[in-house]
């Protein structure tokens, strides 16, 4: 028998744009199924800044979209605060910036409405050190700093306790049209390879940068423009508050504090497909001498990794014929027009405004099946019953202090992060989800993400997951071999000094020691006949 | 108050690693007066085990006979310090070693001339070429896969039997588990197998140890255990263990901190104490100076910048290690050397560095980045000739090897320190005539 699943509504894309609309769906009691084919946050929801906009930013650029980014703020801020920290922001221009913006600036958010306030250079170097002596112009904004995971975790978790589905892995591979609407859709588990169907009455498309590929599904056609921006992690954090170059928008201007690190970006490069996105060389120096003008200790500083993510715009702000995009900041398509009745797209957008997004998104489909129950996520608090809290830096050692067990030992020292912690998030993961292994560990936790990226934490975990009988044979060896390959890739571009050193140890370990690079050698110690 | 000790050697090794300590085995064998300078943090995270070479060429494949992969090594490292050396003192410097060790309580034992696999803590088999007593009847073990009876310690993060048994389930069932607490564990702290293996010394511990273990016991042919059976005199514990119990006892490497390696470290000191070398431990190389036909001068200090010492030589070893042991310094734009600032052979963009995978069969370029020699280990300048005269370079700073991926770590160490100290040994001979 062929698994078929029935929903209202079927998403497709498991970031913080279609988490947020099965939130939205779920808390209207309408069914909604999310499908993502890797896994929560892949594309770029977890791959930006984590800043939560005041919308300063856009003010030159997008007035419309700064003043709905400083509505959406606040909301954000008021529903999910544990997400959030509210950091404050600074925009700061160095000698030979444009002078005719600084002198602009003030008025241009007076007029979108968002807040700034003039404060000396002088007391920007109090409040900030580490900023460069070269510093002009100095305001104050309202910026914050958000965790895209936390807020992403939390949108689904919540969608799950009020209905909702999810599933991981799992990747929409066909549509079948009938009379002008989407009749099934077929689905691909892409780690078992088991294909099922899925019966929604309403599909909604949050693929972001892969939008064009699913709406391609349905022979409709959506022009996307890939554009890719790497950022850097560094090893400490650097400054107390959110620090923007005082320009109009550009390259290598944005340094965002995340609870112990911060990060710093970013870049844009057109890209023709999306097969490898990765932060390369070039980017990684020019983000560094960019960021130093700015901050100069961003020039010296340790960094643990790279990554980078593609924004997906489309390549025509007014698409034929719709006028359903609220704001230029975001694109929301009814594919009525394209004669698939039962379909939407949604794109593009920042995850400052993702709850807006997907409140439109969800007015739509709501529309669609003739439900009227009214959106509720902007007064609903974010905030679920998962251990979804381990995912934020420091939780784990707060919790662990106040509340120690008798026995506990600590898992990993980078992020301090106990067993029973991990044990926990397990029976969590193995009750909710289909795998708890270590790379949903580290989704939903601190695991890997510390200084030695993933070299002690990583076997200490395989050891207890081992001892409870969570994995058998073999399966630890590939756990730790699948973390490892994944997190070289975003080490490789910011591999010098320290972190070299970081990966000769790993490696002296993991290969020459551990033997994980010796695929295929058999146990009878002959030589592996291939 | 800040002291300044002057000394005047012979030759001044840098460096207090596997490199820096055979290297001062060697000098001391040899009546040399030299003096080892360094820390000495890399025992930690060393095996214990001297690995020769592990790999079959091209195939990644468990190497039998390493002599035999060692006779093709130019096929894929063409640069390779092993090509520097002939064979024969490759085996001399083994055997120097090992019987030196040997002769301060730490035995090494292998197949006469073929590696061995040994079980590691991820249920792995690790090829390499002497190991310790103690880690005997796991080589033996593994090729009978007979019954076998896995220790587990409560709450013990770096060893855990389960893993082991399952990774090694497909090919070998007849492995139980048995846990116990170790005896003297305070009940808060984490196991710590150094602490461990420390409070193993005593034979009060031992006897608490094997009560615990005999009765759980049921007629299995060997017992594993993570590596713990004493920082000093192992083999002796091992032996009054095993009789104990009535049963063929073997330790299993652990990931760090690693006891096999520490007791590498204090053998290595045991073994230099009363000889013609010095160890100043924690004195770290703060300056350092050469003259062409002269010798050197360097400055060191300890990193609270207390007791600093003025060290004039007629010959230098360097014998600092690669990035972990800052022998070789990096930034974005480059790899240096740490002490002398020689040049480093290395790819020429940083994008080369790595490979797109992490276990890219290959390795990585930036692990075959290193100092170039001439035959006689003698590092070069920014020209095709040495650097200085009496300049020597051993180990993994050497360019054109990957001690990681061919499994030839401790090799690499012992056979160019062997063969440096040889090539000092022969010029000193020169001075003095």
């Amino acid at each position: 028998m062929k698994k078929i699943l029935e929903t209202q509504v079927l998403i497709i894309g498991g970031g913080v744009t279609g988490t947020g609309i099965a939130r939205d769906l779920a808390l209207r009691g309408i069914s909604a199924l999310v499908i993502e084919k890797g896994n929560i946050n892949d594309g770029a929801s977890g791959r930006n800044h984590g800043l939560l906009h005041s919308g300063a930013r856009y003010v030159g650029s997008d007035p419309d979209s700064a003043a709905e980014c400083a509505r959406e703020a606040q909301i954000l801020t008021k529903i999910a605060p544990h997400c959030i920290e509210d950091t404050g922001g600074l925009y700061v221009a160095v000698k030979g910036d444009d002078e005719s913006y600084i002198a602009d600036f003030p008025n241009l958010c007076k007029n979108a409405g968002v807040f700034c306030q003039n404060i000396s250079v002088q007391e920007a170097l109090e409040l900030e050190p580490g900023l460069s002596r070269e510093a002009i112009a100095a305001f104050k904004v309202k910026d914050a700093s958000v965790d895209p995971f936390h807020l992403s975790l939390e949108n689904m978790n919540q969608a799950i306790e009020h209905g909702a589905q999810y599933y991981s892995n799992c990747q929409a591979i066909g549509f079948v049209l009938e009379k002008k609407a989407i009749k099934k859709v077929k689905v691909r588990n892409n780690l078992t390879g088991d294909c099922f169907n899925i019966t929604p009455r309403v599909t909604i498309n949050a693929a972001g940068a892969w939008a064009g590929m699913v709406a391609e599904l349905a022979g409709i056609r959506l022009d996307m423009i890939y554009s890719k921006g790497t950022l850097l992690v560094t090893h400490n954090r650097l400054t107390a508050h959110v620090i923007n170059r005082l320009r109009p928008a550009s390259d290598g201007d944005i340094l965002v504090p995340g609870r112990t690190v911060s990060i710093f970006g970013t870049t844009s490069t057109r890209l023709d497909n999306l097969e490898n996105i990765r932060p390369d060389f070039h980017e990684t120096d020019f983000l560094v001498a960019q960021g130093a003008q700015m901050v100069p200790g961003l020039e010296t500083a340790r960094y643990i990794r790279a990554y980078a993510g593609v924004r997906p715009l489309v390549s025509s702000s007014k698409p034929k014929g719709d006028d359903r995009a609220v704001s230029r900041g975001f694109y929301l398509f009814d594919h009525e027009r394209d004669q698939v009745d039962n379909l939407v797209t949604i794109t593009g957008g920042k995850v400052t405004t993702y709850r807006l997004m997907a409140e439109k998104t969800a007015d739509l489909a709501a529309e669609k099946l003739n439900v009227l129950t009214p959106c509720k996520t902007a007064d609903t608090p974010l905030m679920s019953k998962a251990p979804s809290k381990l995912i934020e830096a420091g939780m784990s050692v707060k919790l662990w202090a106040r509340d120690p067990i008798p026995g506990d030992s600590m898992m990993c020292e980078c992020e301090m992060v106990p067993k029973s912690h991990f044990k926990e998030l397990i029976l969590w993961l193995k009750q909710n989800r289909e795998t708890a292994d270590l790379n949903s560990l580290r989704i939903h936790s601190r695991l890997g993400k510390g200084a030695c990226q993933g070299t002690f934490c990583s076997l200490r975990v395989t050891g207890f997951m081992y001892d409870e009988a969570y994995i058998k044979e073999s399966q630890g060896l590939d756990n730790i071999k699948y973390l490892l390959t994944e997190r070289f890739k975003g080490q490789k571009p910011v591999l010098w000094d320290y972190q070299l050193a970081q990966a000769e140890l790993n490696e002296a370990m993991f290969c020459s020691f551990f033997g994980l690079d010796m695929d295929g050698l058999d146990m009878e110690g002959e030589e592996s006949g291939k | 108050m800040e002291s300044k000790t002057e000394i005047q050697t012979d030759l001044v090794i840098i460096g207090a690693g596997m490199t820096g300590m055979a290297a001062g085995v060697f000098a001391a064998n040899r009546g040399l007066s030299a003096v080892v300078v360094g820390g000495a943090g890399a025992f930690e995270y060393a095996s214990g085990l001297l690995d020769l070479w592990g790999l079959t060429h091209q195939g990644q494949g468990y190497c039998k006979d390493p002599w035999q992969c060692l006779s093709r090594i130019s096929e894929t490292f063409p640069q390779h310090p092993f090509l520097k050396i002939p064979e024969s003192d490759i085996e001399k410097a083994f055997d120097e070693l090992t019987d030196t060790l040997k002769k301060n309580g730490l035995t090494y034992t292998g197949m006469p001339r073929e590696n061995s696999r040994i079980i590691t803590s991820f249920g792995t088999a690790k090829p390499t070429y002497r190991f310790p007593l103690t880690m005997d009847s796991n080589a033996a073990a593994l090729r009978g896969k007979k019954s076998l009876m896995l220790l587990d310690f409560q709450g013990l993060r770096e060893f855990r039997a389960k893993f082991v048994q399952q990774v090694l389930a497909s090919t070998w069932q007849d492995i139980n588990i048995a846990a116990i607490d170790f005896p003297q564990r305070s009940s808060r702290s984490e196991l710590f197998t150094p602490l461990m293996a420390q409070a193993m010394e005593t034979e009060q511990v031992q006897d608490k140890f094997a009560a615990a273990i005999k009765p759980l016991l049921k007629g299995e042919q060997f017992l594993g255990l993570p590596a713990i059976l004493g920082i000093n005199g192992p083999d002796d514990i091992l032996k009054r263990l095993e009789k104990l119990l009535g049963i063929k006892l073997f330790e299993i490497p652990t990931s760090p901190v690693s006891v096999p390696g520490i007791r590498l470290r204090e053998t290595f000191r045991k073994a230099l104490t009363d000889t013609s070398v010095t160890r100043l431990p924690d004195q770290r190389v703060i300056k350092a100076a050469h003259t062409p036909g002269r010798g050197f001068v360097l400055e060191t200090g300890t990193q609270s910048g207390t007791g600093t010492a003025r060290i004039q030589a007629k010959s230098c070893l360097l014998a600092t290690g690669r990035f972990l042991s800052k022998g070789l310094v990096s930034d974005r734009k480059g790899v240096k050397e740490g002490v002398f600032n020689l040049p480093v052979s290395q790819p020429t963009n940083r994008k080369d560095w790595h490979a797109l995978t992490y276990f890219d069969p290959n390795g990585h370029a930036i692990n075959q980045a290193g100092l170039e020699t001439d035959e006689r280990f003698r590092p070069l300048g920014k020209g095709a000739e040495p650097a200085h005269e009496r300049l020597y370079a051993a180990g993994s700073i050497l360019a054109g090897q990957d001690w990681m991926r061919t499994r030839s770590g401790a090799g690499l160490s012992i056979a160019t320190a062997f063969h440096a100290i040889g090539q000092v040994v022969l010029n000193q001979t020169n001075i003095s005539e």
